[in-house]
């Protein structure tokens, strides 16, 4: 069976040939987006706060103190106040005489754990609506469209501490643990965002050649939708993720600060800083306040900086202007 | 016959006291100048009870002591609150006890009116309407443990009127229109007579309390008791009415133009205007308003920030009063009966609540409270600035830092060999939270593992005095003395005591104990002349059977601005007494 061997090594050819291009555009990429210097530095930090997160365990390892260990007689005078940074506590105690810098490393890992996913859903309930709406228009798009408004005119704060206290039964335990509450509420005040964006870029696609191409050999909606359509898109969508990240971390520290989110004794930026506010204890030792805050700052500023990067080099629009 | 004479030699006697203490800050107190605003930040948004009736905590108590005036009250003590025991006559200007000592007939000052939405007289039966409604179904007095037992025909009283349906207004009305209560009586508007089953050696203590305050009945019986609109226009008794009052922003209290200072001996009323503020929300946020000077005292704030009181101590201010306040903090249990989880189940054996009390570190917890200056470890039910106290400690640990291999081996001998988990409740601020994880850790080490569950501050008290709320323990247990010096009846005659408080009722807690060598010895220790040892007794029965574990006795720290020109602290409050603070002018 000559034919169907030299069939197959046409088809090996063709499929080599087809990595071998998308190989070099990755590499065409990776490239760009290393010549970017706001994606390098941005990259560089978030590589600083993610090795710190995952190094943690290792640190408070290192240092002797777990993260929830209260270390009264060497880390707070006979009056409860605490030291300052030392040798043995790099970034001082809290009011409890816990180690602060064990708990910022910890801290990260909430702030990540809970904004990636919550960011990535939104992503994808946002983008999925956005292609429907936006493709499908008329009636369709009108009613999404309202209920996106709807969604968008509901303040952050107020509803998310109504849906967390509403998250208790009567005998005062959560139905459902908080970080997952809080993943589900960012989730459910980000998609609007990613839908929003998603809308208007394929009510432009809609109309174009490429799709009107694909509608004249007959493609069926769905496939225009993921073949044509998202893979068109998707670069922009994973710009808007990286920017709406920061976002999303700050969020998880203002519920924690209110005290909704991450809960006592586990520890997340939030209620860091919530807790050296309350107590005042920030006067006496500001990395009490300072080590959670400079993290926020550096991983926001970080995210930021690296969706700007990505921005440059990805966004078509960006490019062409 | 009675001994109006006697009662008059006392008064005499209490007033020559009363005269020397003043006379060393006389020369002050005629520096004190009337007028100015008088202004309190509170940490929470609105006051939890605002309504002679309801009103159980020492924030609500401070407030009130403006707004209400009792029969007698303690004029308030610049040296400290257990300075602060002297009765004094407030709205009755004398008294008759009987010679059995069950019937006290008081004599109504004449001077003395209502302000605010009603400007008229207080009469005797003002009084007679005001304890009517301690049982109303609607809502209760908060401390009804004390009158079931003082108040003769009190309990048949409230058996009835348990009986009328909640939510109607009407329907309550008719209630206390047509039904009296056997022991208490106006003859006529100036004389008012309340009799007892028995002889208490405290019972004047016991009308000193708030609830005890005459209420108009045309006004009050318009409204639910403590609702917002009968917090607005319950008339006033004491020197301040309500102005102004809006819910989570502001209570302004003015002084009654019908107010004669010289019928009350115990309230000076300097300021004009008291004005309290309710948009702090933290206790830095509160302090820093104290220090800028935009406040001049505080609210619901236990204790001051550490870093505050330290700044205050180390710049020697004159604005930090400390003093010793009888207040306690301790870990109670869920013992409602129809409550059987395996936390609560476990709770109801000795060793395992020996175990608890071996396990806290109560050297760590008062480091909570400042350390020494704010706390010390506390190992008995009673408090040292009451009646009855002697020093105890029925399971001592070295320096009350707990015994964890102790606690191991009692929750091993309970039958919980691996350990033991609790659902454990606390007030979700600062400084509970500080004592949660604290204990927390501590009790981690002997093998007992709490499940933190922060409760909302405001929503603290009904949640805990819900009988289906469910928790194993409360991290979040407090009290202050009703009243300095002989008011041990509060707890073990009252809180402990399941003939005055049967199971939940009469305290704030939701404490369910029942110990009847407990309550056979509370009874020995109304009626008796000499109570203490009585007491000292009953204490020590229950300290060593753990109703609840005692953590540690707080010391009261207070921060004020520089704005006061004197100090003078209310027992009743156990604060500032707001009644008597003069402003510099």
């Amino acid at each position: 069976m000559p034919e169907i061997r030299a069939l197959a090594s046409v088809q090996d050819h063709v499929l080599l040939g087809h990595g071998e291009v998308v190989n070099s555009y990755r590499s065409l990429l990776l490239r760009a987006l290393l010549r970017e210097r706001s994606f390098r530095i941005g990259a560089l930090i978030i590589g600083f706060v993610t090795a710190g997160a995952l190094l943690a365990p290792v640190v408070a390892w290192l240092l002797g103190h777990g993260v929830t260990e209260q270390f009264r007689d060497t880390a707070l005078t006979e009056m409860g106040l605490p030291t300052g940074p030392t040798f043995e506590f790099p970034l001082g105690a809290d009011g409890n005489g816990r180690d602060v810098l064990v708990r910022t490393l910890y801290g990260a890992r909430v702030s990540l754990a809970i904004a990636i996913p919550a960011t990535t859903l939104a992503m994808i309930i946002g983008t999925a609506i956005g292609l429907v709406s936006g493709f499908l228009a008329g009636r369709v798009d009108r009613v999404i469209s309202q209920a996106v408004d709807v969604a968008l005119s509901f303040p952050f704060i107020v509803t998310a501490l109504s849906l967390l206290s509403l998250n208790r039964g009567v005998d005062g335990k959560p139905f459902v643990a908080p970080s997952l509450v809080v993943v589900l509420i960012i989730t459910l005040f980000s998609w609007t965002y990613f839908a929003r964006l998603t809308r208007g870029l394929v009510f432009v696609l809609r109309r174009s050649p490429l799709v009107e191409a694909a509608q004249t050999i007959g493609a069926s909606k769905a496939r225009i939708i993921m073949r044509e359509i998202l893979p068109n898109i998707a670069p922009v969508i994973l710009v808007y993720w990286a920017v709406q990240l920061p976002t999303n971390i700050i969020a998880e520290a203002t519920l924690s600060f209110l005290g909704v989110g991450v809960q006592a004794p586990q520890p997340s930026w939030g209620n860091m800083i919530a807790e050296a506010q309350r107590s005042s204890l920030y006067q006496l030792q500001p990395w009490f306040l300072l080590g959670p805050g400079i993290a926020l700052f550096l991983t926001v500023a970080g995210f930021n900086t690296l969706s700007a990067g990505l921005r440059n080099v990805l966004d078509p629009h960006r490019r062409s202007g | 016959m009675t001994t109006h004479v006697a009662r008059k030699l006392l008064l005499g006697i209490a007033g020559g006291i009363l005269s020397i203490s003043v006379l060393g800050s006389s020369a002050q107190a005629e520096d004190l100048k009337h007028g100015g605003v008088l202004r309190i930040a509170s940490i929470q948004s609105d006051l939890d009870a605002f309504d002679p009736l309801t009103g159980y905590s020492i924030d609500s108590w401070e407030i009130l002591r403006a707004t209400t005036r009792q029969l007698v009250t303690y004029p308030g003590s610049p040296a400290g609150l257990k300075e602060d025991t002297t009765l004094v006559p407030d709205l009755a200007k004398s008294w008759d006890i009987s010679d059995d000592g069950k019937v006290y007939t008081f004599h109504l000052k004449d001077d003395v009116f209502f302000s605010g939405s009603l400007e008229r007289k207080i009469v005797a039966s003002d009084f007679v309407y005001g304890v009517k409604r301690f049982c109303d179904p609607n809502k209760q007095v908060a401390a009804i443990n004390y009158f079931n037992l003082v108040i003769s025909g009190f309990v048949d009283y409230c058996k009835e009127f348990a009986k009328v349906r909640t939510g109607d207004l009407a329907a309550t009305k008719a209630f206390t229109d047509t039904h009296e209560i056997a022991g208490v009586s106006a003859p006529d508007e100036h004389t008012l007579v309340i009799k007892s089953d028995t002889k208490n050696y405290d019972f004047l203590n016991i009308l000193s309390m708030n609830f005890v305050s005459p209420v108009a009945p045309e006004i009050a019986s318009k409204y639910f008791p403590d609702s917002l609109e009968s917090r607005k226009n319950l008339p006033s008794s004491g020197p301040y009415y309500v102005d102004t009052y809006e819910q989570g922003q502001k209570l302004v209290l003015k002084k009654a133009k019908n107010f004669k200072p010289e019928s009350d001996q115990a309230r000076k009323a300097y300021a004009d205007e008291i004005d309290i503020d309710f948009t702090a929300n933290s206790e830095d946020s509160v302090v820093q308003k104290i220090i800028a000077g935009e406040a001049d005292l505080s609210l619901y704030l236990d204790i001051p920030p550490i870093p505050t009181i330290q700044r205050f101590l180390s710049q020697k201010s004159p604005d930090i009063h400390v003093t010793n306040s009888g207040s306690a903090n301790f870990i109670t249990f869920n013992q409602r009966p129809e409550v059987k989880s395996d936390g609560t189940e476990a709770l109801r054996k000795l060793k395992v609540r020996q175990a608890l009390t071996y396990a806290v570190n109560r050297e760590h917890l008062a480091q909570t409270q400042a350390g020494s200056i704010g706390a010390v470890p506390l190992t008995q039910i009673i408090t040292s600035t009451i009646l009855g106290f002697e020093k105890f400690d029925p399971y001592p640990t070295e320096s009350y830092r707990g015994d964890p291999a102790k606690a191991k081996q009692l929750l091993a001998e309970a039958g919980y060999p691996n350990g033991i988990a609790f659902d454990a409740i606390y007030r979700g601020n600062a400084q509970f939270e500080a004592i949660a994880v604290t204990a927390k850790e501590d009790l981690e080490a002997a093998g007992i593992t709490l499940n933190l569950i922060p409760i909302p501050p405001t929503q603290w008290y009904a949640f805990i005095q819900d009988p289906k709320s469910r928790w194993d323990l409360s991290l979040g247990g407090t009290f202050s003395p009703d009243w300095q010096g002989p008011s041990t009846r509060m707890l073990l005659g009252g809180w402990l005591n399941s003939d005055a408080a049967p199971c939940g009722t009469g305290n704030v807690h939701a404490i369910c104990y029942s110990n009847p060598e407990l309550n056979k010895l509370a009874a020995q220790a109304y009626p008796s002349d000499d109570p203490g040892p009585i007491w000292t007794k009953a204490d020590k029965l229950v300290s060593a059977d753990l109703p609840w574990i005692p953590l540690f006795e707080k010391r009261k720290v207070v921060v004020t601005s520089d704005r006061l020109a004197n100090w003078v602290w209310s027992s009743l409050a156990v604060n500032a007494d707001i009644t008597n603070i003069a402003l510099k002018q």
